[in-house]
C-alpha cells in the first residue's frame, strides 16, 4: 500500500535498457505538469505510463479566443 | 449556507466525471477524458471504490497498472492535495496549473463560443462581445499599474511597473473596436457602458491588485498563459470573421498575441512564482478564491453578452447616461425614475430623483441575500470609510464621513476589525457591490454619494430581510443630505453620476435575486 504522505509520482521517468550488452540505459523523463502548457501532450503521458490495455485519452476541449490581457 | 470545502486529501474531486459507456469506463476532468475498459476496474474492487470516492488513492494495492492510472489523472489534478501550514511559489505554481486548466475547461465550453463561431450569436451579441474584449485589455494596464504602486518588494514592483507599461496601450492600438462592418463611432466604443461581466472583473482586479498579491499575480498568470490555445483561437478568429464578413478584423487580435508570445509575457509571470518565496495556507486559500472569482467572472461575462441577443441585426448599444436620462432597456433589470435629470442642481437632487421607482421596482420579489453577506458588506463598508476618511481635505466631507464611520463601528462593533478564517461572502455580486465603493473610497464626494445609492436601494429591501442594512441606512440619512445637498454638479457630472447608479443598481438586483454562490470545490486545492 502507497505511502499516505507521498503523493503520486509528478514525474515520469521511463528508464529503457538496450539489448546490446554494456549498453547504458536510456533514460527518458516526462513532467506531467507540463501537460497543462500543452494539453496534447497527455498522449505523450499515456506512452510513458504503463496503463490497462485499451486505455484511450482525449483532449475534451476546443478553445476559442484567447482570455485577453 | 455553504462553507469551505473539507480537504480530502487524495480523494477523486467532486467534479471529476466518471460514467460507464459500454465496455469503458470513461473519466472526464478538466480538458480532458480518459476511457479505460470496465473489466479492469471492476477486477479492481479498490480502485473502484477510490473512483466512488470512498477511498483515497494512496489506500490502493500497488500494482504498475493502477499506478499508471492514478500517476496520470493526478496529473491532471483529479485529486483533492495534501493540506500544508505554508507552500513555496513554485509549488503553488504545480498546485495552481491543473485548477487553471479545469477553470479553462468550463470556459471554453461555454455555449456562446459555438454560437459566435457559426454565425447563430446576433449581431449585438457579437458588438457586446467585441466590446467586452477591449474592455478587459483596457483593464490590464491600469490593474498592473495598481499592483506595480502597492506592491512593497522592488524586484516586484520593477515587474509589474514593466508590465503596466507593456499593457496599457494595448487597447487601443490592438482591441479598440473599429471596422466599416461594425457600425460604431469611436465614441460609442469608448462610451459603452461596460457589461457587469466586465465591470465586476476589472473592479475584483483592482481590489485584489490592492490586497492580494498572489492573487493577482494566479490571475494575470491565468490569462496569459491562455496563449496555449493560440493554434485554437486562431482558427475559431478566422471562423468569425467569415460568419458575420469582418475581414481582417482579428489581425490586431493575432498581433498583440503573437506580441505577447515574443515578450514572454506568460513566462514571465511563471518565473515569479520563485521556490524561495513562501505564502501560509489561508494566504494562498485567499489568493486561489480571488482568482477563481476574477475568472468566475470572465465567464460569467459570456452569460451577459448573450442576454445581449436582439433579432435580425438590430443593435442596441449601452448608452451612458445623456441628457439626464438613461436607455435602460439597455441594461439588466433596472427601474426607470421616469423623471429627466436634466439641468445643474445638487448630487442630492440627482440622487433623490433617480431612486424615485427603485422600492417598487425591487416590490416584493423573493430576495436570496443571506446574513453572512450583510455581515461581510457592512464591514467593507467600514473598511471603506476609515479609507475615505483617510483622504478627506474639505471639511463638509470629513464631517460626514467621520460620522460615518463611527456609526458604522459601533454597528459591526468588534467584528468589523475581526479578520475572519471563513469565506467571508457568500454571493460574488456582494463582493462586486463592496468593490464599487471601495473604488469611490479616494474621493469621498463620490464615495459618499455611492452609499447614499447603496443605501437607498437597501431601503427597498423586505424588512424581515434587511437586517443591519437598516442601520446603515439611517446613518446615511443622517449624515448624507447635508453634504450631498451641497455638492453641485453641472450636466455632464450629472450625467456621469447617473451611469455609475445604473451599474450599482445592475449589481445590486444580481445580489438580491441571483442564487450565484462561490463553488469552493472549484478552487479548493
Amino acid at each position: 500500500m502507497a505511502n499516505p504522505a507521498q503523493q503520486p509520482t509528478t514525474e515520469v521517468r521511463l528508464e529503457i535498457t538496450p539489448s546490446a550488452a554494456g549498453a547504458n540505459p536510456i533514460v527518458i523523463t516526462g513532467a506531467p505538469h507540463d501537460l497543462h502548457s500543452d494539453p496534447k501532450k497527455i498522449h505523450e503521458l499515456l506512452d510513458l505510463l504503463n496503463m490497462p490495455k485499451g486505455t484511450e485519452v482525449k483532449v475534451l476541449t476546443t478553445a476559442s479566443s484567447v482570455v485577453v490581457r | 449556507m455553504p462553507g469551505p470545502v473539507i480537504p480530502r486529501q487524495g480523494f477523486l474531486r467532486d467534479s471529476v466525471a466518471v460514467t460507464e459507456d459500454g465496455d469503458s469506463l470513461r473519466i472526464a476532468y478538466s480538458l480532458w477524458q480518459v476511457s479505460i475498459p470496465r473489466a479492469w476496474v471492476v477486477s479492481r474492487p479498490a480502485l473502484s471504490e477510490m473512483l466512488q470516492r470512498k477511498l483515497p488513492h494512496h489506500a490502493l494495492p500497488a500494482d504498475s497498472e493502477t499506478e499508471g492510472l492514478i500517476s496520470l489523472l493526478a496529473a491532471q489534478g483529479c485529486f483533492h492535495q495534501a493540506a500544508k501550514a505554508d507552500y513555496s511559489l513554485a509549488e503553488v505554481r504545480t498546485l495552481f496549473d491543473p485548477l487553471r486548466s479545469a477553470w479553462y475547461a468550463s470556459y471554453y465550453a461555454h455555449p456562446l463560443w459555438k454560437q459566435l463561431r457559426s454565425g447563430e450569436a446576433s449581431r449585438n451579441e457579437l458588438l457586446a462581445w467585441v466590446i467586452h474584449n477591449y474592455h478587459i485589455s483596457r483593464a490590464a494596464g491600469v490593474v498592473g499599474a495598481r499592483m506595480a504602486s502597492r506592491v512593497t518588494d522592488s524586484a516586484w514592483r520593477a515587474f509589474f511597473r514593466h508590465d503596466a507599461l507593456d499593457e496599457f496601450w494595448h487597447c487601443d492600438a490592438y482591441y479598440f473596436v473599429k471596422h466599416p462592418s461594425l457600425s460604431l463611432d469611436v465614441r460609442a466604443v469608448k462610451e459603452y457602458v461596460p457589461l457587469s461581466g466586465s465591470l465586476a472583473f476589472e473592479l475584483h482586479t483592482l481590489r485584489t491588485a490592492e490586497r492580494d498579491h498572489i492573487g493577482h499575480l494566479l490571475i494575470a498568470y491565468f490569462q496569459e498563459s491562455s496563449i496555449v490555445f493560440y493554434e485554437d483561437s486562431k482558427a475559431f478568429y478566422r471562423a468569425v470573421d467569415e460568419a458575420y464578413g469582418l475581414p481582417g478584423f482579428f489581425t490586431s487580435w493575432e498581433q498583440h498575441i503573437r506580441i505577447d508570445q515574443e515578450h514572454g509575457h506568460a513566462d514571465g509571470l511563471a518565473a515569479l512564482f520563485e521556490p524561495g518565496r513562501r505564502v501560509s495556507s489561508r494566504d494562498l486559500h485567499k489568493a486561489l478564491r480571488n482568482a477563481w472569482l476574477a475568472y468566475w467572472f470572465l465567464r460569467r461575462s459570456l452569460d451577459d453578452i448573450q442576454g445581449e441577443s436582439l433579432p435580425g441585426g438590430a443593435i442596441r448599444l449601452r448608452h451612458p447616461g445623456r441628457g439626464g436620462t438613461v436607455d435602460t432597456s439597455a441594461f439588466r433589470d433596472v427601474h426607470s425614475p421616469g423623471v429627466p435629470i436634466t439641468g445643474s442642481g445638487s448630487t442630492l437632487e440627482v440622487l433623490e430623483r433617480w431612486a424615485t421607482g427603485l422600492r417598487e421596482h425591487i416590490g416584493a420579489r423573493t430576495v436570496t441575500v443571506t446574513p453572512r453577506d450583510i455581515t461581510s458588506l457592512l464591514r467593507e463598508v467600514l473598511r471603506t470609510a476609515f479609507e475615505s476618511l483617510g483622504h478627506a481635505r474639505e471639511h463638509d466631507d470629513l464631517m460626514a464621513v467621520g460620522r460615518l464611520a463611527e456609526g458604522l463601528a459601533r454597528l459591526t462593533g468588534s467584528a468589523g476589525s475581526r479578520e475572519t478564517h471563513a469565506e467571508p461572502f457568500d454571493s460574488p455580486w456582494c463582493v462586486v457591490l463592496a468593490a464599487l465603493l471601495a473604488e469611490s473610497a479616494t474621493n469621498p464626494a463620490a464615495f459618499l454619494a455611492h452609499l447614499w445609492a447603496l443605501s437607498a436601494c437597501c431601503a427597498a429591501l423586505p424588512e424581515e430581510q434587511a437586517g443591519d442594512l437598516r442601520a446603515l441606512t439611517a446613518l446615511a440619512e443622517q449624515y448624507l443630505p447635508p453634504v450631498l445637498g451641497r455638492l453641485r454638479v453641472d450636466a455632464a457630472a450629472a450625467d456621469r453620476l447617473l451611469t455609475a447608479l445604473v451599474q450599482l443598481e445592475e449589481f445590486f438586483v444580481r445580489w438580491l435575486f441571483l442564487p450565484d454562490r462561490f463553488a469552493s470545490e472549484d478552487f479548493t486545492l
